[in-house]
């Protein structure tokens, strides 16, 4: 059972009653929040309110028809205290300007606990691959030495946590004299040793067809898109093609997605309305028409393509690659980035 | 038929379907013993019945008479005690066509509409959801149309908003079916056959819904799935849809009871919810 503040709210953070409603997928949920947090305004008229929704089921378009409804129906001074909060790619959108960083502090931690209620909670892992990753990211991309500090920032693990990674990196790291880092090359042994876990690092679930005429991904993308999700990216072959359109393989491939969780939950929930007709499947090497990965940085690197559908970086999916057991293709992939990288230097 | 009124014909049902369908294959068949022929527009359909019963009459056609199908009526018989016209080919008593029409408007219901003919008075019965069936047909070889998988999907969810008790006058397998059970299986049947191409069902019946109810259309799309998920809803109501599928236009595929309710559960997904937010419903 939900408990709530003694103002019938999930938390009161500074002069704000706050409700967070995860994942709100339907119209009605939405407007049910807007009312009851209406009518607590209406009720404390010296405190103002936020509607924060992480990872929002619904289109912007839909929302700002319904918040424009919203607008109409209530009176000026309810609509001049309501603050509706997005929360996307671990950005706040909307935020009210004079919400400090300890209240911020204390929504993330809110938004933590109901986002873990309404989702599947992950394992814990060792934040090293996390860390590796954002490393190897930022070598195939060619892009500057980054600080400790900006993997902390992006990877959500403390300072400790990337010291220690940066230790056990050692050999393969190399450091400027602004204490800046960088791979020296691409880290084949710690590599290898990531794809022997990636399973558990990416809390990797597989899905099949039991329909008996499945969808081809190009279905489950349009989908995908028409969710309006931006916390979930295509990887897989379909991602790699984006970065290497030569990749050679012939047939249709299956659907990698790789999600966004970096408060360490997460809901498949969505694969349902992508497609009633795919139901889990149980151990890596069974075949799959759809895999779904978890992606624990703070910061997901997804990009938006012109087809509104958002794409996960080449890391991503290469380790899908590797997945799929397409080692051929995966080689290709990776020849094809250090290729890239070279060029570009 | 009489070659000036091919134009006005459309067949529907388990024919139209397999025409659709099975055309390009000759090793699989449909099995029907009723061919549902639509007249339309309705304001030739008196005129294209009278000339359509005539020549076949003339050629040898027999009206069917037995069991509860009654002798043509007389002046004297009131328009819904009219039998309809159904008539068996010479020779065989194997199957037989149907006439039916469309509505006069949007407004009009279920309605039966005189036909005079020498050998007696016959019904041409009109029920409200076949214009929406009649929509936009495919015109076949002979001149003559046949009806979309999708405009019949449509028109038999409409028809059926709620799973009636009315239950169907043949056994099916050894069971007693509900109607409803059996159109709304059809509609899973069309579905199933049409894989893929569902993804465009939606434009279709957005267009077609509002062509024919043109001020009505919002309220009967925002209901036009709660019959299909009433169904996928029941295990008892879903096997009777299974069974008529089976023995009908899905006996060809091997497709399970489970599988079955996954086509109707996409449907729902990709073109009844759609068509209802189109129409205003919002969940």
């Amino acid at each position: 059972m939900k408990t709530k503040t003694t103002h019938g709210v999930d938390a009161q953070i500074g002069r704000y009653l706050v409700e967070v409603r995860p994942r709100v997928q339907s119209i009605r949920s939405l407007r049910d929040a807007i009312i009851h947090l209406a009518y607590h305004l209406a009720e404390y008229p010296s405190r103002s309110a936020l509607l924060v929704l992480p990872g929002l089921e619904l289109t912007q378009k839909r929302l700002m028809v319904e918040q424009e409804k919203a607008l109409k129906a209530f009176r000026p001074e309810i609509i001049q205290r309501f603050h509706l909060v997005l929360v996307e790619r671990g950005e706040y959108i909307n935020l009210p300007a004079r919400f400090s960083s300890s209240d911020k502090m204390r929504l993330d931690q809110l938004i933590k606990e109901q986002t873990v209620r309404y989702g599947e909670r992950l394992p814990r892992i060792d934040g090293y691959y996390v860390i590796l990753k954002l490393l190897v990211f930022q070598w195939l991309k060619n892009e500057p030495p980054v600080t400790a500090k900006w993997l902390s920032d992006k990877s959500g693990y403390s300072y400790p946590t990337v010291a220690k990674a940066l230790t056990r990196l050692a050999d393969g790291i190399k450091k400027h004299s602004d204490r800046r880092i960088e791979l020296k090359s691409f880290p084949r042994d710690e590599w290898a040793r990531l794809l022997a876990v990636s399973d558990q690092v990416r809390s990797t679930t597989r899905f099949i067809d039991v329909s008996g005429q499945p969808r081809p991904a190009g279905a489950l993308m349009r989908r995908l898109r028409e969710t309006g999700r931006s916390d979930i990216a295509i990887g897989g072959v379909h991602g790699a093609r984006r970065y290497y359109p030569e990749l050679d393989l012939v047939g249709s491939p299956r659907l990698d997605l790789i999600v966004h969780c970096p408060l360490g939950a997460v809901n498949l929930d969505f694969v349902n309305r992508l497609d009633p007709g795919l139901a889990r499947v149980e151990g890596a090497g069974k075949p799959a028409h759809l895999a779904v990965h978890v992606v624990r940085s703070r910061d997901s690197f997804f990009e938006k393509g012109k087809d509104d559908l958002f794409w996960a970086d080449p890391v991503e999916c290469l380790l899908d690659l590797h997945d799929e057991r397409l080692e051929p293709q995966a080689l290709e992939f990776l020849n094809n980035l250090v290729e890239h990288r070279e060029k570009n230097r | 038929m009489p070659v000036e009124f091919l134009e006005n014909i459309v067949v529907i049902g388990s024919l139209a379907a397999g025409y659709y369908f099975f055309k390009g294959n000759s090793s699989l068949h449909v099995r029907t013993k009723d061919i549902d022929c639509i007249l339309s527009p309705r304001m030739i359909a008196v005129d294209a019945g009278v000339a359509i019963v005539d020549r076949l009459i003339g050629i040898g056609w027999r009206p069917r008479e037995e069991g509860n199908f009654g002798l043509p009526g007389t002046p004297k018989t009131p328009d819904h005690k009219l039998p309809a016209v159904r008539l068996y080919p010479p020779n065989t008593t194997a199957w037989f066509i149907e006439l039916l029409t469309v509505p006069r408007s949007e407004d009009e219901g279920n309605s039966w509409t005189r036909l005079e003919l020498p050998s007696g008075h016959y019904g041409l019965p009109c029920f409200r959801y076949l214009s929406i069936a009649a929509h936009d047909p495919i015109k076949t070889a002979l001149g003559l149309y046949c009806a979309r998988p999708e405009m019949m999907a449509l028109a038999n969810l409409l028809e059926h908003p709620v799973i009636g008790t009315q239950t169907m006058n043949s056994l099916f397998a050894g069971r007693s079916i509900k109607r409803g059970n059996k159109d709304l299986g059809r509609v899973l049947a069309l579905a199933r056959l049409s894989e893929n191409e569902i993804e465009n069902w939606h434009e279709a019946w957005h267009r077609a819904i509002k062509t024919c109810f043109p001020t009505n259309w919002r309220n009967l799309a925002v209901h036009a799935g709660d019959g299909l998920r009433a169904l996928l809803d029941s295990r008892e109501d879903m096997m009777e849809a299974f069974i008529t599928c089976i023995t009908g236009l899905l006996a060809y595929r091997a497709v399970t009871q489970d599988q079955l309710r996954i086509t109707g559960l996409r449907l729902v997904q990709e073109v009844i919810e759609p068509l209802e937010q189109a129409a205003g419903r919002m969940d």
